[in-house]
């Protein structure tokens, strides 16, 4: 083999390794922090599991959960439920109830726990997911003044923080409420200097 | 022929399987399933390699850390833990009401230190900031070691049972300060405090207490506590920290200079928790860890960290809080691994 037609191949060649390892290591981070979130989601639908089975009817029962640290700042991981009933659920819950931990990444919660979410199967008719958070709103009217009102939103997903934050497990007869309430968020109109 | 300067297609190829297989490695060390050993071991196993793992990957290395639950109760179980898995229970006898303290102490000690050596004394740079899924979009963030958020490890709770919450005879006897400051760690003839700060402080400076006691006063007590591990990253030294304050951010509340020693560790107790369920036992909402006396004990390091990296700055604390007071925990950890 000649010096001359070695060269060209040998920097073709090492090119080619480099451009793999740029190509794969993105790749190989992606996957490893897909199943970290998957795995710390599934360590959170079992807590929540395990306390569903040991609930007394009627009794309100309080849940210490604690989120996980997203490795990615762009993922949402949401707590939701559809009863058996509801028509919109994933069809992945088959004929019956189930909770689910998915990444929210659009209006479509549905098609978004079923594309990428971690799913419990649950033996409970109906279930309802109740998070209420006050938004205090500060708007300037025609005459100058500062207006402020409070409205209570209300979701039917629980936002995974990244770190601590607890829910209310009641079930009565057929129906489980799993409900949250969120911190108080305020909303400056721009035009309001703080 | 082969000439001086040749390489042959298999060493070349032999390089680049090199590199994959590198690759390859890599991923088998941050997946490695570290589920071998006690829960302890597992847990610091995963700290030590995380804290070893090059920045841009650290954070794919799961702190696989388990909060331990202790149950201190005389016979019946503690109802803050009833839907937790693997709480330990301290039966406690309300004839040696002394030798009763003596155990609450111990494990209030033990936890702390247990959690501060765990985490490597608070020396391992165990948090990265979260990068973006784009790689390139975020690099101000990656850089961005002034992250305002501290993130935290829950080593322990311990939770005080409703019938021990009434035995006003053992609780009033409980003295943590006392104890971290006169009882050597099991297996060393040194007492908690001197290992805890390479033996720079044998008692708790005066002027600590002073500072912290207006701050923490109204704080009202609980029947459940949280020891917790924090830790907040700089961009400055711990020298211009402590000097300027600005290491205060994200919750910490001990001191800059007060008891800091020459290798950066700092050691402050915090006027709160522990004593007596007295006055307020029988009420709503009964407490027992109580804020009448000093009694928390919180053990920090700020300086450079170890890390495979160099130039890491920021501050470390073990410290106890009211475990119902999720708002306080989640303002001192805005981001919490390991699992409770």
């Amino acid at each position: 083999m000649k010096k001359g037609i070695l060269l060209p191949n040998l920097i073709s060649i090492i090119i080619v390794a480099i451009a793999a390892v740029i190509i794969l290591l993105p790749l190989l981070l992606s996957r490893l922090q897909e199943s970290n979130e998957k795995e710390n989601a599934r360590i959170l639908l079992n807590r929540l599991e395990g306390a569903i089975k040991n609930l007394e009817d009627g009794v309100p029962t309080p849940l210490d959960m604690q989120g996980f640290a997203k490795i990615s700042p762009n993922t949402q991981w949401v707590l939701t439920a559809w009863g058996k009933n509801s028509p919109d659920r994933p069809q992945e819950c088959f004929f019956q109830s189930c909770i689910y931990i998915c990444q929210k990444e659009s209006s479509n919660l549905s098609e978004d726990c079923s594309k990428n979410g971690i799913r419990r199967r649950i033996d409970i008719d109906n279930i309802q997911v109740i998070v209420k958070q006050e938004i205090i709103s500060q708007t300037n009217t025609f005459v100058g003044e500062t207006q402020i009102s409070s409205t209570i939103a209300e979701y039917n997903y629980i936002k995974i923080p990244e770190n601590l934050f607890e829910i209310k497990l009641t079930k009565t007869g057929d129906t489980l409420k799993i409900e949250s309430e969120l911190p108080a968020e305020r909303i400056l109109n721009p035009d309001i200097k703080k | 022929m082969k000439k001086r300067g040749d390489l042959s297609p298999g060493f070349i190829a032999g390089i680049v399987i090199l590199i994959l297989s590198m690759l390859v490695l890599l991923f088998f060390l941050v997946r490695s399933n570290l589920q071998e050993g006690t829960a302890d071991e597992i847990c610091q196993t995963s700290i030590l390699t995380r804290a070893t793992t090059p920045d841009v990957a650290q954070r794919y290395v799961p702190l696989k850390c388990t909060t331990k639950k202790v149950c201190l109760t005389i016979n019946e179980d503690c109802l803050q833990l009833q839907n937790e898995e693997n709480v330990m229970k301290v039966k406690l006898d309300t004839s040696r009401p002394q030798e009763s303290a003596d155990i609450i102490e111990k494990y209030i000690a033990d936890s702390t230190f247990d959690c501060w050596k765990m985490t490597g004394q608070g020396k391992l740079d165990l948090f990265a900031v979260p990068i973006s899924k784009n790689y390139f979009e975020n690099v101000e963030n990656y850089l961005n070691l002034n992250d305002p958020k501290s993130s935290c490890i829950i080593c322990s709770r311990l939770a005080i049972s409703e019938e021990l919450q009434n035995e006003k005879s053992i609780l009033q006897l409980i003295d943590v300060n006392d104890y971290m400051a006169n009882t050597p760690v099991p297996g060393s003839s040194q007492t908690y405090l001197e290992t805890l700060t390479d033996r720079q402080v044998n008692a708790i400076p005066g002027e600590v207490i002073d500072r912290y006691s207006d701050e923490r006063e109204n704080k009202s007590g609980t029947d459940q506590i949280a020891i917790i591990f924090a830790q907040v990253k700089s961009e400055e030294t711990w020298k211009e920290g402590a000097i300027t304050g600005a290491l205060h951010g994200a919750g910490f509340v001990f001191g800059s200079s007060y008891a800091l020693g020459l290798t950066g560790k700092i050691v402050t107790t915090l006027p709160g928790f522990l004593v007596a369920a007295t006055a307020i036992a029988g009420t709503a909402g009964i407490k027992a860890w109580n804020a009448d006396n000093h009694q928390d004990f919180s053990v920090g390091y700020c300086g450079e960290f170890t890390s495979s990296e160099t130039n890491k700055y920021g501050c470390s604390i073990v410290t106890q809080a009211d475990w119902n007071n999720k708002t306080a925990i989640n303002n001192l950890c805005g981001r919490i691994e390991g699992r409770i």
